[in-house]
């Protein structure tokens, strides 16, 4: 007995195992959270599915209607690619704070998303880009916005015999400018406490699109819409730099746990944005 | 010697044949699907240099070169490392000149106390000086983030891996 391995060497394969192979299913790529988790509960039945080094699931480039991250690029891949630097930098400096070297050589992007993790550091500078989550199954591919794949905690629009295959991203207007901040006991090799990620777009000194996400400042990774409109069409004045803050620390919904306080993830998570668009305002 | 069975409980159903490239030398062997290559090193390989710390993928103290890149052994298993890939180990690293130049260094700096996180630290040193020959010292502290030490306090580790840099800069190339 013992649970069944199959390794996918394409897609379609994967797919097809996805559909086929005896339930429960799982699929591995890096392993960096699914191997920790199976140390002290393994699977014993049903099916894993290794993905590790689908040529379809690497690719990260500039299409049509966005820029397209396939969900098997690692940590590795993103933090050192040139293209999402240019395009959607928030990504690269998330990926860059991800474990150490040795997590960001294996640890993939679909994981840190399917693993549905409040705290996922790739989550806020994905929502900030207005990611779409593309999934596919035998039965075809379907998009999801990913501020509504997350259900409610450790819980995702996932189907049976579905995967992410990858994830399309608004790339960076001209006048807009991302920040991304994560707060843990270290800088690296932490879960985030608290976690920022910022997408402004300006027209002088005028704020014409905003876009905040927070991680572990609720069950899922949150999108701050009600502070985003207030920011929008507002200039970078005193007053709004005071207000910004307030308005983000009305949106959160933080807990205490063994890594932090709910008191002290509000607070904080204003300061961020407020700093950061205090930086703006300076002209830094 | 591996002596679980396959299929146990965590391994996976039957078993898979691997062919690597470890320290330079093709290795053929029948693991479990889901074997930790940490453990066929040491027990299948009998390679004990490479370290299990935390196992969790949070001390690197188990980190190995694959293809060229840095990973944690113990979250790794073999099903995840394809035919032909190329792995190197501290044993590897001991017989090149750049790692007898590490561990020199490590010793001079005095950057060895426990010893335990030493394997995985020159593991780390050397993935970073051989895509990076001249390392800043924030860039040398980004490198063996990803690496916990409990003695030295890493100051003496970071002078450890600036003086190998150096070195290694020096030494006459084509050896």
């Amino acid at each position: 007995m013992g649970v069944r391995v199959e390794i996918a060497d394409t897609l379609q394969q994967a797919l097809r195992l996805l559909a086929e192979s005896e339930p429960p299913v799982r699929l591995l790529a890096g392993g960096t959270d699914l191997l920790v988790q199976w140390r002290r509960d393994p699977p014993d039945s049903g099916t894993v599915i290794v993905l590790g080094h689908i040529p379809e699931l690497q690719v990260i480039e500039a299409r049509p209607e966005g820029i397209y991250i396939g969900s098997g690029a690692t940590h590795a891949a993103l933090r050192d690619s040139a293209l999402l630097k240019a395009k959607v930098p928030a990504i690269v400096t998330a990926a860059s704070g991800v474990g150490g070297r040795q997590i960001q050589s294996t640890g993939t992007i679909g994981g840190n998303i399917a693993n549905a993790s409040p705290a996922a550091d790739l989550a806020p500078p994905l929502l900030i880009a207005d990611a779409q989550v593309v999934l596919q199954s035998v039965r075809g591919e379907r998009k999801v916005p990913l501020d509504t794949f997350y259900r409610g905690y450790r819980e995702i629009d996932l189907r049976e015999g579905e995967m992410i295959v990858g994830f399309l991203v608004r790339p960076l207007e001209p006048g807009g400018v991302e920040f991304f901040r994560k707060l843990g006991m270290r800088s690296a090799h932490a879960i985030a406490k608290v976690s920022v990620a910022m997408r402004l777009v300006l027209e002088g000194r005028k704020v014409c699109r905003a876009r905040i996400a927070l991680g572990s400042l609720a069950e899922v990774p949150l999108r701050a819409e009600e502070a985003e409109k207030w920011l929008e069409g507002r200039e970078l004045s005193r007053e709004t730099i005071q207000e910004i803050g307030e308005r983000v620390r009305a949106v959160v919904r933080p807990i205490d746990d063994i890594r932090s306080t709910a008191r002290y993830r509000r607070w904080v998570a204003g300061n961020l944005v407020r700093g950061f668009v205090e930086s703006l305002a300076a002209g830094d | 010697m591996n002596t679980e069975s396959a299929g146990e409980k965590g391994l996976g159903h039957g078993w898979i044949r691997r062919t690597w490239v470890v320290n330079g030398e093709e290795v053929s062997l029948s693991v479990p699907p889901l074997r930790r290559v940490l453990d066929i090193l040491r027990e299948e390989l009998g390679l004990t240099g490479t370290k299990e710390g935390c196992g969790e993928g949070e001390c690197g103290t188990c980190t190995i070169l694959v293809d060229d890149r840095p990973v944690c052994s113990c979250l790794l298993v073999a099903a995840q490392v394809p035919d032909g890939s190329r792995i190197l180990t501290i044993e590897g690293l001991s017989a090149m000149e750049e790692g007898r130049i590490l561990e020199a260094a490590y010793v001079e700096a005095g950057a060895v106390q426990c010893g335990f996180c030493i394997p995985g630290m020159l593991m780390a040193s050397y993935a970073l000086l051989r895509r990076n020959g001249k390392p800043t010292d924030a860039e040398i502290r980004e490198a063996i983030a990803g690496n916990i030490c409990r003695c030295t306090g890493y100051v003496k580790i970071v002078e450890a891996i600036r003086l190998a840099a150096e070195r290694i800069g020096r030494a006459p190339a084509g050896k």
